[in-house]
């Protein structure tokens, strides 16, 4: 074999160990992990399954389609077995009326793993399209590093195998369209967007950067390569395509569904009087705070949005203006926005910095400077749930605990959530509030600045880092790896 | 060749919801849902029930009837709430619109600003639902609340959710609610409208408003209630002293509290949670829709049956009245639902007696998804004999 060969199949050898590894921490932790209110959903939804009941007929899926049609397909093994779906422990009663942070209805470790494999399978793929992604802008090398930093970056893990939302799947909809792009597969890039919105509704924030990015693929190229006007058309009407297929599949069959539109923009549109949550309403987290902001949240949310508007305009131009340099700006525009959006959106939950993390990881590989980044948003989100229970990391393990007894039994979890729960800190304030706002904090700084290095960066060449070769313990640690996988 | 990995990405994704929503369109096919029939017997009321797929505990309760009305729930933006937020005030109309829509109830459900629902006040006697928390000052009229007073003597009936019966007021464009807010009514609320106390304890300190109750009511196990906050509930020896009944769950300590309450007002009724909605929209709108379906608002409940059905298994329940001749209401509302957490399937009918019976044959099933209408065959299974609802001794339960 070719020495080239002979490196290709290495590199292989370690991304395929790299991928065993992640799925295995992922597939170790579903089971017995949770944020149980978000289960509940799920749970009720395999019950209404149960009755052949449609998605939307009774609001309890107020998501767009595709993941309650996931759901659907990992479900089936439970549906028409006796088998027990979820139990309802009485030690839990108490708290969980008392406080919406806990469930009172907690699903088996087997269906709460179903629940969660959509979405460990999306963080493969995302890690694979992450290291193509690499590879297209010029890094080279790092492929495996890139991808090694979703497979084991702790917010992905705790989002998909611990927490159980499913933000993995947009996420990997919309890394895989900047890919498709970057390759001018214009028709599969409309689609993989689409699909994204199909899944949560936030990709379609970066729809206006995929419908103007035949226009910057025109522009990057030089004399007969750029083509004619006629290109950019063709390239526009395939998008536009691509973004209908996935809408017309999944969208048509639900248009005379009242319900359908109720459940998902009805009940998540913005109706409350201040915001909270990771971005810049993060003081309103402390309720003394909220109510003294009241009065001015209409004023509050005007600046928000203008400033979501101007910011996103400003990503466009700065990397117009740069388009003739050597780098794509497509990543810090698709990662700009999406942090711009998550600082401005009246509630950030924690789970949706995913949104633009793949790209602030590709960024921080290019810039050691703004490398700190994506390890304080990969972070802070995670405290940000512990600290809604005053850091008592209990909450998590609601499955074990209840069909285990493991780490402590259901009426020992119960005694310590609530100790932890009431427990007052500075001020004679909830200590978790306190908490949540001071990880709001970091993480909106965070975001700020990955806004400012997305603003500043785009164009900027990504292919410096290409000459760049492993270090020589990450070279190491390579050829353990492939010698151990063999 | 080179975008091939991307693009199989993408398939694959597109693949996998496909391969979803076929599941989801067979699963709604061959799975079904849970069916009852109502149809005129030898006794005054034959229920037939039909488990789906999977086997079902039905409930069924018989109560007075009265004919449908429509429904107002009030959502506005330009008036502050106290103890929820306002996904959950809208929530709360989105789930009860669905609820009572498919559960037979013929009237429409509608969301009214607070004009809309002054119009209501003054002009109907409808159902006007208030889970703000606090009522808008407009709506009531005055510290006398003549405008409140006018509509249940009217025969309105006005299902109210908040910290305290008429103790806080608001008014539009007011930022939040203080203990200092102008048109605050205090406990004179309550006293303006019942001419008594019921939520306000004049024998020792108010409960604190978090209070969760525990023991059920009778009403509330036959009906399911799920809401458990108490702090602001009616206290049941002011219930009792007003007329009222009990349909809630019930705090432990003297002086003891409901969750859910009813208390006739002249031709009108007040239904009272006690407490502010928070965030249970789903469970507070799944309860007043069980209230209203039941029937015991209207008057309290005469009788209940649980009944287990089989997978694929029909089970019949024929109402009569007791062997002792309780007296049985000419015209009862029957509700079948099912209470395992599926807060989807609740059916309601008209039963009659004597001559008027004949007629009141009619199907429901879980709504779509499932072949609505089908006939129930022959019945088998557990109760294929039939068994017998009958009214509790006294009329209903205590």
């Amino acid at each position: 074999m070719a020495p080239g060969g002979i490196a290709v199949s290495r590199r292989s050898w370690v991304l395929a160990a790299l991928v065993i590894a992640g799925l295995a921490i992922r597939l170790a932790l579903a089971p017995f992990t949770s944020w149980s209110p978000d289960m509940v959903p799920w749970l009720v939804r395999v019950q209404e399954l149960q009755h052949g009941l449609p998605l939307y007929q009774h609001l309890t899926f107020s998501y767009p389609p595709l993941y309650g049609h996931l759901l659907a397909l990992v479900s089936w093994p439970f549906l028409s077995s006796s088998a027990i779906l979820g139990v309802s422990p009485p030690a839990l009663r108490g708290l969980s009326i008392s406080s919406s942070l806990l469930a009172g209805t907690v699903p088996t470790p087997a269906l709460t793993l179903a629940f969660k494999l959509p979405s460990i399978l999306a963080d493969v793929g995302t890690a694979l399209a992450m290291a193509g992604l690499a590879r297209r802008l010029g890094l080279g090398r790092l492929d495996n590093l890139v991808a090694a930093a979703w497979l084991f970056n702790p917010l992905a893990i705790f989002v998909t195998a611990v927490h159980g939302q499913f933000d993995a799947l947009p996420v990997l909809a919309t890394v895989l369209s900047v890919l498709l792009v970057l390759d001018r597969a214009w028709l599969f890039a409309g689609i993989a967007l689409s699909l994204g919105v199909l899944f949560k509704i936030y990709p379609g924030y970066l729809l206006p950067v995929l419908l103007v990015a035949p226009l910057f693929a025109r522009a990057r190229l030089e004399g007969s390569e750029r083509g004619s006007v006629r290109s950019v058309v063709i390239a526009e009407v395939q998008l536009l395509a691509g973004l209908l297929i996935p809408v017309l599949l999944f969208g048509l069959p639900l248009a005379g569904d009242d319900h359908a539109l109720t459940a998902v923009f009805s009940r998540t549109q913005t109706t409350a009087d201040v915001g909270g949550g990771l971005g810049l309403w993060f003081p309103a987290v402390i309720p003394p705070v909220a109510q003294v902001l009241i009065p001015y949240s209409p004023l509050i949310r005007n600046l928000l949005s203008l400033l979501l508007v101007v910011g996103a305009a400003g990503l466009l131009v700065a990397a117009w203006t740069r388009r003739r340099e050597d780098g794509w700006p497509l990543v810090e525009l698709m990662g700009g926005i999406l942090c711009l959006v998550l600082l401005t959106a009246t509630a950030t939950n924690p789970q949706y910095v995913l949104w633009p993390l793949p790209f602030l990881i590709l960024i921080g590989f290019r810039a050691a400077h703004a490398r700190w980044l994506p390890v304080l948003l990969s972070i802070a989100p995670i405290l940000f749930y512990l600290a809604m229970w005053a850091g008592n990391g209990l909450a998590l393990l609601v499955p074990a605990v209840v069909f285990y007894s493991w780490p402590v039994t259901p009426a020992e979890l119960a005694a310590s959530l609530q100790v932890s729960y009431f427990a007052v800190g500075p001020a004679g304030l909830p200590l978790r509030y306190l908490l949540m706002a001071g990880v709001g904090a970091f993480t909106s700084i965070g975001l700020v600045l990955a806004s400012i290095e997305a603003l500043t960066s785009g164009g900027r060449p990504w292919r410096r880092a290409r000459s760049r070769r492993p270090s020589a313990p990450i070279r190491e640690l390579e050829s353990r790896v492939v010698e151990s996988v063999r | 060749v080179r975008p091939l990995g991307a693009i199989i990405g993408a398939l694959a994704l597109a693949i996998a919801s496909l391969a979803g929503q076929a599941s989801t369109l067979v699963i709604q096919r061959s799975f079904t849902a849970p069916q009852v029939q109502v149809a005129s017997g030898s006794a005054i009321c034959e229920i037939q029930m039909s488990a789906g797929t999977r086997p079902v505990v039905f409930d069924a309760t018989a109560g007075s009837w009265a004919p449908d009305r429509p429904v107002y729930v009030l959502v506005d933006g330009a008036y502050p709430l106290l103890g929820t937020t306002r996904s959950s005030a809208k929530g709360l109309y989105d789930h009860l619109h669905d609820t009572l829509g498919t559960a037979g109830w013929s009237q429409p459900v509608t969301e009214v600003n607070v004009q809309q629902a002054g119009e209501v006040l003054d002009r109907s006697s409808s159902i006007l639902v208030v889970d703000a928390g606090a009522m808008p000052d407009i709506l009531l009229g005055g510290p006398n609340v003549p405008r409140l007073t006018s509509f249940l003597n009217r025969g309105g009936e006005l299902i109210y959710i908040g910290d305290g019966l008429l103790y806080w007021s608001s008014q539009r464009g007011e930022p939040r609610i203080t203990g200092t807010s102008a048109g605050r009514l205090g406990w004179a609320g309550e006293q303006a409208l019942l001419g008594a106390n019921l939520v306000h304890s004049t024998s020792g300190p108010d409960a604190p408003s978090g209070l969760l109750a525990v023991t059920p009511s009778t009403s509330a196990a036959w009906l399911g209630i799920s809401y458990q906050r108490a702090g602001r509930g009616a206290l049941l020896a002011s219930l009792d002293a007003l007329g009222g009944w009990d349909l809630g769950v019930d705090s432990t300590e003297p002086p003891i509290r409901t969750s859910l309450a009813v208390v006739p007002v002249s031709l009108g009724r007040l239904v009272l949670f006690g407490s502010t909605l928070s965030s249970s929209e789903t469970q507070v709108s799944n309860d007043i829709a069980r209230v209203l379906l039941s029937g015991s608002d209207v008057a309290p409940l005469v009788a209940h049956l649980q009944q287990r059905v089989g997978h694929q298994d029909s089970a019949v329940i024929d109402l009569e009245p007791s062997p002792s001749g309780t007296s049985v209401p000419a015209a009862m509302r029957v509700l079948a639902y099912d209470r395992e957490g599926f807060d989807y399937f609740s059916h309601t009918f008209r039963c009659s007696s004597g001559a008027s019976r004949a007629n009141s044959t009619s199907t429901a099933s879980a709504p779509a998804g499932s072949p609505a209408g089908t006939p129930i065959q022959s019945p088998t299974g557990i109760s294929s004999t039939g068994r017998r609802i009958t009214p509790a001794p006294g009329g209903g339960p205590s």
